[in-house]
């Protein structure tokens, strides 16, 4: 009889399927809170890694910027002729698109496409990174040597990923109410003073704070987890292609989630 | 030197990978073990180097617990040691220079000049004063080999440990690596711990030998008292036999 008749279906080991999975998650819980605890202690105590810092500031920031801003703008664009047919279909004018559209744009267009962008292009590149170090020793090579890992993979990116998170969310705003303003003019007949005149109705420097709260809150996100799955990345190939789904899943799932909390709590400053 | 008490270590599951080992190497010695693939000999040397912490046990590096000790007390006792890792682990986003420059930096007060000066010697011993400025990825197997054993002296460890050195290499590339790694230890006066599978390699460098069967090591003695060994399964071992049956 082969062996996988002699097993009991898994149908038939609720409990032992269950248990297998509760120790699974517990056990990635508890690598996560200690991985944490150890973020939180390199990011309160020196060394300060400024070199490193600054380094990833230029690979996360500025090389991500041309093509953020390039997606925005389009995303932008897109959002104000839906905005502008959907209108004129239902309250027949378009006199609320600027408004509208610069609240969309402030609370959550700019901050949320530029988080996932990075998430794209960032977090992957950051769990490829330091999976493949993972897998290849040189992380226990950074052990070997009292350089922790944390302290010289993980805080740089993390600092440098919020800080360009921060940068971007204001550019990207200003490209999306710019490409927005653009869009208002050649299709829906607005001057630019009426457009920043309508917009201003609705859209504050509040919301404009608020943004980059959420930049900053995104950006930090982004590395942290893009790292602990870099650290847990098995071997091969394979391995280093499935913790970078791992991580952009995880990503972008936990990004829309702290977009919805924390929409509902800024909800009560607005 | 290096003293291992009892080391248990288990894989996640539970199950044994290696019980109660007991080892002691001395000062200036070169102790290699050997053993079957996966049995876990590279799991040893990261137990002694506290790559990875035993279950059980202690490893003792000049008389302290590595694993028991303050944070600065370890990096200090890290100083002393080196590590050629079985896959190089040489930082892919560096020049070979700079593979060798990284831990002079990070672990010693050298001016820039002084440490320009000190990789250009390691990299003169190991014969790749022209690889400098490569990256690792552009340069042969055996090649990176030189580059990890000079990056795991260039902080003049008193403990080297070579996991696997010949792993992937031509039986000649191999050869000549071990002549490297025994001329480099006689100039630097270092005690080695190396793991080999290939047994003519390991009778060339060894002073003594350990094997790892049934999770445990024993020491095989001196080089030729390993050769005459009259257990069973050092014998299958060194002829290449199955050890299955021992």
């Amino acid at each position: 009889m082969s062996e996988h008749i002699l097993k009991t279906p898994l149908v038939l080991k609720p409990f032992d399927f269950l248990g297998k999975n509760i120790l699974a998650v517990s056990r990635a819980l508890k690598s996560f809170g200690e991985y944490i605890l150890d973020v939180v202690h390199a990011l309160l105590t020196p060394p300060f890694r400024f070199k490193e810092t600054v380094l990833q500031l230029n690979l996360i920031g500025v090389n991500s910027a041309p093509i953020i801003l390039f997606s925005v703008s389009f995303a932008a664009a897109v959002t104000i002729l839906e905005y502008a047919y959907h209108m004129k279909l239902v309250i027949q004018t378009t006199a609320l698109v600027p408004g509208f559209a610069a609240l969309l744009v402030l609370r959550e267009l700019g901050a949320v496409i530029t988080a996932l962008l990075l998430t794209s292009r960032v977090g992957a590149g950051i769990t490829a990174e330091v999976g493949t170090m993972q897998i290849t020793e040189q992380i226990e090579a950074l052990k070997l040597l009292s350089v922790e890992p944390v302290r010289y993979l993980v805080i740089p990116r993390f600092v440098a990923t919020i800080l360009s998170s921060m940068a971007l969310v204001v550019f990207a705003n200003a490209m999306c109410l710019l490409f927005s303003m653009l869009v208002s003019i050649s299709y829906l007949g607005y001057s630019a003073e009426s457009f920043i005149s309508a917009m201003n109705h609705f859209a504050s420097f509040k919301d404009f704070l608020l943004s980059i709260v959420k930049a900053a809150v995104f950006g930090g996100v982004i590395p942290l987890t893009s790292c602990f799955y870099g650290f847990n990345c098995k071997p091969g190939a394979e391995g280093v292609g499935t913790a970078t789904t791992q991580s952009v899943v995880t990503n972008a799932v936990s990004i829309i989630i702290l977009d919805f909390i924390l929409t509902y709590l800024f909800s009560y400053l607005y | 030197m290096i003293e291992l008490k009892s080391i248990s270590v288990a894989f996640e599951s539970g199950k044994a990978l290696l019980k109660d080992v007991d080892l002691a190497v001395r000062r200036g010695e070169t102790f290699v073990i050997i053993g079957s693939s996966g049995i876990g000999k590279s799991v040893l040397l990261k137990v002694t180097a506290s790559l990875i912490k035993p279950n059980s046990g202690q490893v003792l590096i000049d008389g302290k617990d590595i694993n028991s000790i303050s944070r600065i007390e370890k990096a200090e006792t890290l100083q002393k040691m080196g590590m050629l890792f079985q896959k190089n682990a040489l930082f892919d986003s560096f020049t070979v220079a700079d593979n060798l420059r990284f831990p002079l930096r990070e672990r010693t007060s050298l001016s820039e000049q002084e440490i320009s000066e000190k990789v250009k010697l390691f990299l003169q011993y190991v014969g790749l004063s022209h690889a400098e400025n490569l990256f690792p990825d552009e340069i042969s197997g055996g090649m990176q080999k030189r580059v990890g054993i000079a990056r795991a002296l260039i902080l003049n460890p008193q403990i080297i440990l070579y996991d696997d050195p010949t792993a992937g290499l031509d039986p000649i590339t191999s050869k000549l690596i071990i002549e490297l790694i025994i001329k480099l230890n006689k100039e630097f006066g270092t005690t080695v711990m190396a793991i080999t599978n290939d047994m003519n390699r390991a009778f060339q460098m060894a002073d003594r030998i350990g094997l790892i069967v049934g999770n445990t090591l024993f020491v095989t003695g001196s080089v030729e008292e390993t050769k005459n060994h009259n257990d069973q399964r050092v014998q299958k071992f060194i002829h290449g036999q199955g050890m299955q049956d021992a």
